[in-house]
């Protein structure tokens, strides 16, 4: 999955640095790119990414071959996220069975330790596969993050070459300001309180200790200020900068917007209304880099929200399952995990948001 | 599994007891262990391939330690119970209690590693 995705990002800034090697009109060929990637990158892209001409360059970067690979990433994430959550379905149905058996056969001595040992176990399950997520939502920001810091300075070169010194040095700044804020709250504030609270939340359903839960829930609200803070700040970037913004009046934007605010949780309203600035940078990317491009950033930013979206879901209906099973405590404890995707689709959202006016600012002065 | 089978097996030992009582009560326990015994081991033969299908399911998965630390919990549970009531009919409550207490820790020695594993998932989550 992280191989995925730093390879689609590698793609889109690589589409971006041909975009403008191939805007003359008397290159025919590019010079040798074949051994500047990494050995374990270079085995991951398609052949015709290869060629040595803007004509098979072009060819490998074909609507066919894009929509091919959107397909095939999302067939790689599904099966894999479908497998984990129905393990833990699976437990959750084989608990509820114990849970049965154990009221109507075993002591009131046994009915505890088992119910304890049936709660740290389902717990246990749910617990390990969020762990794989953070570690991924963590990889993910470090490598946007990275591939901002090349990007928002090559803007400002750019429009200071083109003549607009004051325009680069401001947005520059501004932007890279709004990077390290971003990325210095998500990464050390907003993902570690999610650790921490799931931790708590865990540590609250294996002791059955309600005030730890009531801790946890604060520790919840405390990130969801800062999330809020982080999109308020980029809300006044995005009013600084004057960003491109399209009209969010047709159908499929308002639907679009409408997604958002209700699946993504504390964010989702401020991710919503930046619709209109996100679908106009992705038609400036379009008009610069092609549809393949445009397709590769979208995939880049739609598959981890696509991924975390089904776990959060998924979660949700087996805290479901386990309420109507009467597995009180792991409902509750799934709960929270359901909580802590969606926390994390607002970091990933926040981000994505960010990268993708990032780069169609790229595009526009680029362009 | 015939379930009237061993309802019939069950009233026949019951009778059985009762008779053997009347004649020699010292050897009544032990037809009341065997009749135990019996029914467990009927009880145990019917759930075993349903305990292997879960067992063979869970290979598949990741979590294969969970359903384990589960399975194995309720079979000493189970086990534990038919002792300490036997017990009981015996006479013999401290004997039943202690044998509840041994069977509550082996329970949690059971779920000691899967304890461990989480503590170690929980330091691994909080230091990234």
């Amino acid at each position: 999955m992280k191989k995925i995705i730093f390879i689609l990002i590698l793609a889109v800034t690589f589409v971006f640095i041909t975009a403008f090697s191939v805007s003359a009109a008397d290159i025919d060929s590019l010079p040798d790119q074949n051994d500047k990637y990494p050995a374990q990158i270079d085995e991951l892209l398609p052949d015709d990414f290869r060629g040595n001409t803007a004509a098979e360059i072009a060819n490998g970067m074909s609507v066919g071959k894009i929509i091919n690979v959107v397909l095939s990433t999302l067939k790689a994430l599904l099966p894999k996220t479908l497998k984990s959550i129905s393990a833990v379905l699976g437990l959750v149905i084989i608990s509820s069975v114990v849970g049965v058996v154990r009221e109507n056969t075993a002591r009131e001595e046994l009915k505890d330790i088992l119910s304890y040992i049936s709660a740290i176990c389902v717990c246990g399950a749910a617990y390990s596969v969020i762990g794989n997520i953070f570690a991924v939502v963590r990889e993910y920001v470090s490598v946007v993050g990275i591939i901002l810091k090349i990007i928002i300075p090559s803007v400002s070169i750019l429009a200071a070459a083109s003549g607009s010194v004051t325009f680069s040095v401001a947005s520059g700044g501004v932007m890279y300001s709004a990077l390290a804020v971003l990325q210095s709250l998500c990464e050390g504030f907003v993902l570690p309180l999610i650790r921490i609270c799931l931790c708590i939340s865990f540590g609250a359903t294996a002791l059955g200790n309600d005030a730890l839960a009531g801790v946890s829930a604060s520790v919840k609200k405390f990130a969801s200020v800062v999330l809020s803070f982080i999109m308020l700040v980029f809300s006044f970037v995005l009013g600084i900068r004057g960003v491109v913004a399209a009209s969010a009046d047709s159908a499929a934007q308002k639907s679009i917007k409408f997604a958002a605010s209700s699946m993504i949780p504390i964010v989702g309203g401020a991710v919503g209304d930046a619709v209109g600035s996100v679908s106009g940078s992705v038609s400036v990317v379009r008009s610069v880099v092609g549809v393949a491009g445009a397709a590769i950033l979208l995939l880049v930013t739609i598959g981890p929200l696509c991924a975390l979206g089904i776990y959060k879901l998924a979660f949700e209906f087996i805290s479901m399952a386990a309420g109507m099973l009467g597995l009180n405590r792991e409902a509750k404890f799934l709960s929270d995990v359901s909580g802590a995707g969606g926390f994390l689709m607002a970091v990933v959202s926040c981000i994505c948001v960010f990268f993708i006016i990032s780069l169609g600012l790229a595009a526009s002065v680029g362009g | 599994m015939s379930i009237t089978a061993l309802c019939g097996v069950a009233i026949l030992c019951v009778c059985a007891t009762v008779a053997v009582r009347a004649i020699k009560p010292d050897f009544a326990v032990f037809v009341g262990v065997a009749a135990a015994i019996v029914l467990l081991g009927a009880a145990v033969s019917a759930v075993a391939p349903l305990v292997g299908f879960v067992y063979e399911i869970a290979q598949e998965s990741a979590f294969s330690v969970y359903m384990a630390t589960i399975l194995k919990a309720l079979g000493i549970s189970v086990l534990a119970q038919v002792v300490s009531d036997i017990c009981r009919d015996c006479g013999e409550g401290a004997v039943a209690a202690r044998v509840e207490f041994c069977a509550k820790c082996a329970i949690l020695l059971l779920g000691l590693p899967v304890i461990k594993s989480l503590m170690e998932m929980s330091k691994e989550i909080l230091s990234s």
